[in-house]
């Protein structure tokens, strides 16, 4: 009985294209899963957003982190690929941070497991920061301020592990989650109006968005090919499997209205031109995703989608701290 | 407080001599002091000379894109069987640099049943996952002994209780393990309860109570 009902379930999704989806939700501060089971202190997140922001992480100290994650730009740099300090392209578009704290797998490829991990990748990487821990370590020890703080915080003072800790600390404290949609969700009906109301209904029904874009962060932290042109390899380099070839991380969509350009190359410059690029059923063919299908929606279903995308907005304003 | 499912249950016990040893039930209470962990086991630790039965059966399945199970037990030799209810694909892996321990089942479609044979040791929590959902995440636990039972903890849930029944009078350790702890040993005699931390980087998380009786 219990076969006929998969393989039933599976020639559904077969003929619908419709998965499982996680429902769409407020996140929890309760369901974060912090490395340490607790939420790091007010110290340790101030260490880290003076990281954050600090160019010393830089070789040639002209970037710090958030000169590409930049907060004015919806924690990107508004390019449509990134650039590193020494002036050189990125292949790729500089992600957003927001809500990385329920994350669980980072970079458009997904190639860090960890928030931690992923925060030390581009001061590490020659095109991006270029800057070596080994540098940047006793950089950072001629700083007063920062010799202070690591040992306040962690007891052994400045290493790689512990800068690692500090930035993402500061980085999970970067949620999106009192936005209309939310308010809307806890029972305030008039929190969305009725263009993003209907868009939420084709978000969850005829536009198949949830199909990916699930759960209380809209991501459903797999990857997919949606048919995006271009010879990125995307996950294929690194999980090795063919069928993940052009494939990239599901981005969350809180503030997503602050975060253009959009795909992983940032190939589509506006939250219209997003939709119009999946109404169509994406670019290109090959290796796509079977959830990638032409859509049918009219004008003003475009338009009501895009009113739902602008309500999943809780802007973050961040004083940037004074550099020692 | 939350009772999960007692994994074995085992009435009496055989020595080496084939003769009967009278068995004992261990029972005891876990409470973490803030927000509990992912999952657990408590279990018998093995003795030289006393035989246990083998661990077989240990199978998950995935439904909506959830693992069914937190952790699973099996024994070393044994395997462990894995099922794709789900109405889309699946990649079983393990690349867990805590135990060294790799693998990987490979596509599994829907329908999908496959299998890993446990080909490394004993006392080892294993992390697997899904390659293509990599929130997909649960545990497979390498007993001694099949005298064991699984926690599955809830963030918002401080307090489980479990039971151990049938235990041979000859096993007198108990153990609890659970993912980035310290693993926690008590030596336990029959009329006997003790206490102990549960400690995570040298940070007290949790207490565990244990008792025994015939």
């Amino acid at each position: 009985m219990t076969r006929i009902f998969v393989v039933l379930m599976s020639l559904l999704m077969l003929f619908t294209g419709k998965v499982f989806a996680e429902d769409l939700a407020t996140p929890s501060m309760d369901n974060i899963d912090y490395p340490e089971e607790e939420a790091p202190s007010a110290k340790e997140v101030e260490l880290g957003k003076t990281l954050f922001f600090d160019p010393r992480l830089s070789l040639n100290m002209k970037q710090s982190c958030g000169t590409c994650h930049n907060p004015d730009l919806g924690f990107g740099d508004g390019l449509a690929t990134g650039l590193g300090t020494m002036g050189g392209g990125l292949g790729r578009n500089t992600p957003h941070l927001y809500n990385l704290a329920w994350n669980v797998t980072f970079f458009w490829d997904g190639r860090a497991d960890s928030l931690e991990e992923q925060a030390l990748g581009p001061i590490e990487a020659a095109g991006e920061m270029n800057m070596p821990l080994e540098k940047l370590i006793p950089r950072l020890q001629t700083v007063k301020y920062y010799q202070d703080m690591f040992k306040a915080v962690y007891g052994d003072g400045i290493n790689k592990a512990n800068i690692g800790k500090a930035i993402a600390s500061f980085e999970r404290t970067l949620n999106a989650n009192n936005t209309p949609f939310d308010k809307y969700l806890a029972g305030n009906k008039t929190a969305m109006g009725p263009e993003a109301i209907r868009g939420l209904e084709l978000f969850k029904g005829k536009a198949n968005c949830t199909g990916c874009h699930d759960g209380s962060n809209f991501t459903d932290n797999s990857y997919h090919n949606i048919g995006v042109k271009g010879d990125d390899k995307g996950r294929e380099g690194i999980s090795g499997g063919k069928d993940m070839r052009g494939a990239f991380k599901t981005p969350g969509l809180r503030n997503v209205i602050f975060t253009a350009p959009y795909m992983h190359d940032g190939s589509e410059s506006s939250l219209e031109s997003v939709v119009q690029f999946y109404n169509r059923g994406g670019d290109q063919d090959k290796n796509k995703s079977n959830l990638i299908k032409k859509l049918n929606l009219s004008d003003q279903e475009v338009s009501d989608l895009v009113a739902f995308l602008g309500a999943l907005t809780d802007h973050i304003q961040v004083e940037r701290p004074k550099i020692p | 407080m939350m009772k999960t499912t007692v994994g074995w249950f085992v009435g009496l016990a055989f020595g080496l001599s084939g003769q009967v040893i009278f068995a004992d039930t261990i029972t005891g209470e876990l409470t973490f002091v803030k927000k509990a962990s992912f999952a657990g086991v408590v279990y018998m630790n093995s003795v030289d000379g006393v035989a246990v039965p083998s661990i077989e059966g240990a199978s998950v399945d995935q439904v909506d894109k959830m693992f069914t199970k937190k952790i699973v037990v099996a024994g070393t030799g044994g395997s462990v069987s894995f099922r794709n209810s789900d109405s889309i694909d699946h990649n079983i892996f393990s690349n867990d640099s805590d135990s060294g321990v790799k693998f990987d089942v490979g596509l599994m479609t829907p329908t999908g049943q496959k299998s890993v044979g446990v080909s490394w040791g004993e006392n080892l929590l294993v992390r697997y996952g899904c390659k293509i959902h990599p929130k997909m995440k649960s545990y497979i636990f390498t007993s001694p002994t099949p005298y064991f039972q699984m926690l599955e903890f809830e963030k918002k849930v401080p307090r489980y209780t479990f039971s151990l029944e049938g235990v041979p009078s000859d096993l007198t350790k108990v153990s609890l393990t659970i993912p980035k702890y310290d693993t926690v040993t008590i030596e336990l005699s029959v009329g006997e309860s003790k206490q102990a931390d549960v400690i995570r980087k040298g940070k007290k998380k949790a207490i565990l109570q244990v008792s025994r009786a015939k």
